[in-house]
């Protein structure tokens, strides 16, 4: 009896002081069963002779091989065009900012098929942007070019809004003591300001690459083929039922997995580092 | 400070109550649930108006799919329907009467076929050769190397498969026999085939569909296309004369021997075949038969409002709705017909003497 009076005080305690820790980690859990469990069951319930079937098959690959390539490119681009635009606006006041920033999380508003078609009528044959890159041999139905400017379309607000708050981040103090060391405002960007955002900027990267991966509505208006994997999955599930689609998503939902764990592991290292 | 905290906590409880109250009430409606091909859009669109004015009571949730898929929705992935209606009535018998559920029963028993559709070949003014092209020479056309033809996907669409039997069957129609070859089949990294025996046209699509150069452009649904079409990016499609009259597209209808809309052509549309060529994991038996475009509607075995389902099939064939099916261009068939009468709910089969 004692012992049991004695366990209970001490357990009362316990949750007495750690009761945020308690409550936090049961709503915890919930949200991450709820993200794991359907994950998990397509993986480890599909039937494991078809996955070992869409392993070898060429199409599967070359078509991961390609959503990977295509929206690592369109990152990149994002990171180029991007980052200037999130320096500014993290630096800059200028007339109409708040509309601008508002205007940038649109992509992620609109409904990708809206945006696929919106992208036709600029990208497409008989229009400006289309006419111009047409003259340089770039087509953007059915091409390489297609998936990519479907995957900017919908993915850049991630970086521009991860950099820019990264960039807020940095104290301009810092900035202005290397100016008035001599730095030029280049070198201050090269030196101090990029680095000291550069986790942010990474971190929205890599929302950015894994945005484009899961695209499909804006994809397939643009382009069906070459195919990227979620149109792969759904022209599987369509033409030959679920059998044949499961397969396709579970080895993009680990190839997935490992890439982004390993990039996550990497930054945290980073971070102990610094 | 705590004072408008616990403010805040009540006026969000009230409102929380006051909304939940709301739907409360109003849940006194029954919902129907109908899965219905995308060329069935505008015309059932105009039915559930009216017929939700009819019966108030009821509330019409119609959920727009390719046909092939609107099936799938049921037989694989489980979801309790009241109605299907898709634009292919072979695959009712195809997909819902050979798969069973898990109490042993098949999905379906029976089909509903009541409305037809043809075939026309949609284009803009702005399309290559615009203003060359007529009932004629449009085949000559679609087939040049600098024209970008738009097919939908045959393996996922109805209209995929069609587009093949109509081309199939211009080839005989217009003597041309390298017809299919040069407007769609030739385009592909493996060739789509059609070889002609006896006056019989069987075309074949390999498992592989994929396109090798800028004359074809493939997707999956006739609506990517569309969009492709007002946007320049494709020159020409085949696709059905309603969805392309709603859209306000112009076009060139082609003989009745070959648009398939013509139910007293059917023996006509028997000379072609289209074979689907992936045995390997087939769900579909992918053999379809030339026949003539025509609807077809059941009642899944599993539906959980099948009375409010017998209303809206008793409304569409009735003579509101056909009125609004001949508008669309989709006209009714007189009279309809029922495969598998007897297994027909009761209240459904004094149509069908």
């Amino acid at each position: 009896m004692e012992v049991w009076r004695k366990f209970a005080r001490t357990a009362g305690s316990y949750f007495k002081r750690h009761r945020l820790l308690i409550v936090f980690s049961v709503f915890s859990l919930v949200i991450l069963l709820f993200i794991l469990i359907p994950l998990f069951k397509m993986v480890f319930l599909s039937n494991k002779e078809a996955i070992w079937q869409a392993v070898r098959d060429t199409t599967v690959l070359e078509s991961i091989w390609l959503t990977l390539y295509a929206a690592l490119i369109t990152a990149a681009i994002g990171f180029v065009l991007g980052v200037p635009l999130a320096y500014i606006l993290a630096r800059h006041n200028f007339p109409l900012k708040g509309v601008v920033e508002g205007l940038i999380d649109l992509p992620i508003v609109v409904p990708h098929t809206a945006a696929g078609i919106a992208l036709l009528f600029v990208f497409g044959r008989n229009y400006l942007l289309g006419k111009w890159f047409n003259a340089i041999g770039i087509n953007f139905v059915d091409s390489l070019a297609g998936i990519i400017i479907a995957m900017l379309f919908v993915s850049v607000p991630f970086l521009i809004n991860s950099a820019k708050d990264g960039f807020r981040k940095v104290d301009v103090r810092l900035e202005n003591v290397a100016r008035t060391l001599g730095a030029s405002p280049w070198q201050v960007f090269r030196r101090v300001t990029f680095p000291l955002a550069r986790r942010s900027i990474f971190t929205g990267t890599l929302m950015m690459w894994a945005r484009g991966i899961s695209e499909f509505g804006a994809v397939i208006i643009l382009t069906y083929f070459p195919m990227v994997t979620s149109i792969l999955i759904y022209q599987r599930f369509e033409s030959y039922g679920l059998t044949q689609a499961v397969p396709v998503a579970a080895i993009l939902v680990v190839v997935c997995a490992l890439i982004f764990i390993g990039f996550r592991y990497i930054l945290q290292r980073e971070k102990k580092r610094d | 400070m705590r004072r408008i905290r616990q403010g805040i906590i009540a006026l969000l409880l009230t409102g929380a109550i006051i909304l939940s109250g709301c739907s409360g009430t109003s849940t006194k409606k029954s919902t129907l649930v109908v899965l219905e091909a995308d060329s069935l859009m505008v015309p059932f669109a105009q039915i559930q108006t009216a017929f939700e004015q009819a019966n108030p009571d009821i509330n019409v949730e119609l959920q727009p799919y390719g046909s092939i898929q609107a099936i799938r929705q049921v037989t694989e992935l489980g979801q309790q329907a009241d109605l299907v209606a898709v634009a292919d009535e072979t695959l009712v018998p195809m997909m819902m009467y050979q798969t069973k559920m898990a109490n042993g029963q098949p999905y379906a028993g029976w089909d509903i076929e009541s409305n037809t559709n043809e075939l026309v070949l949609a284009y803009t003014a702005t399309s290559k050769y615009a203003d060359e092209i007529n009932s004629s020479n449009w085949y000559q056309i679609i087939s040049r190397p600098d024209v970008v033809f738009g097919l939908t996907d045959p393996r996922i669409d109805a209209v995929g498969y069609r587009t093949l039997m109509t081309l199939g069957l211009a080839a005989t129609y217009y003597d041309d026999p390298t017809l299919v070859q040069d407007a769609v089949g030739s385009h592909f990294s493996m060739p789509i085939t059609a070889d002609t025996v006896n006056g019989t046209t069987t075309v074949s699509v390999p498992e592989l569909l994929e396109p090798i150069d800028s004359h074809l452009v493939l997707r999956n649904a006739d609506m990517e296309l569309l969009a492709l079409l007002q946007s320049g990016n494709v020159d020409y499609t085949i696709d059905y004369k309603s969805v392309v009259m709603q859209d306000g597209l112009n076009y060139i209808e082609l003989p009745a021997e070959i648009n398939l809309g013509d139910i007293n052509e059917a023996q006509t549309y028997q000379k072609v075949t289209v074979n689907m060529d992936y045995q390997r994991f087939a769900t579909v038996n992918p053999v379809f038969g030339g026949t003539p475009i025509i609807y077809g509607m059941t009642i899944p075995n599993n539906a959980q409002n099948p009375s409010d389902a017998i209303k809206f099939i008793q409304f569409v064939l009735g003579t509101k709705g056909q009125e609004i099916f001949n508008n669309c261009s989709q006209p009714e068939m007189v009279p309809p017909i029922c495969d598998n009468v007897s297994a027909l709910p009761n209240a459904l089969k004094t149509l069908f003497h």
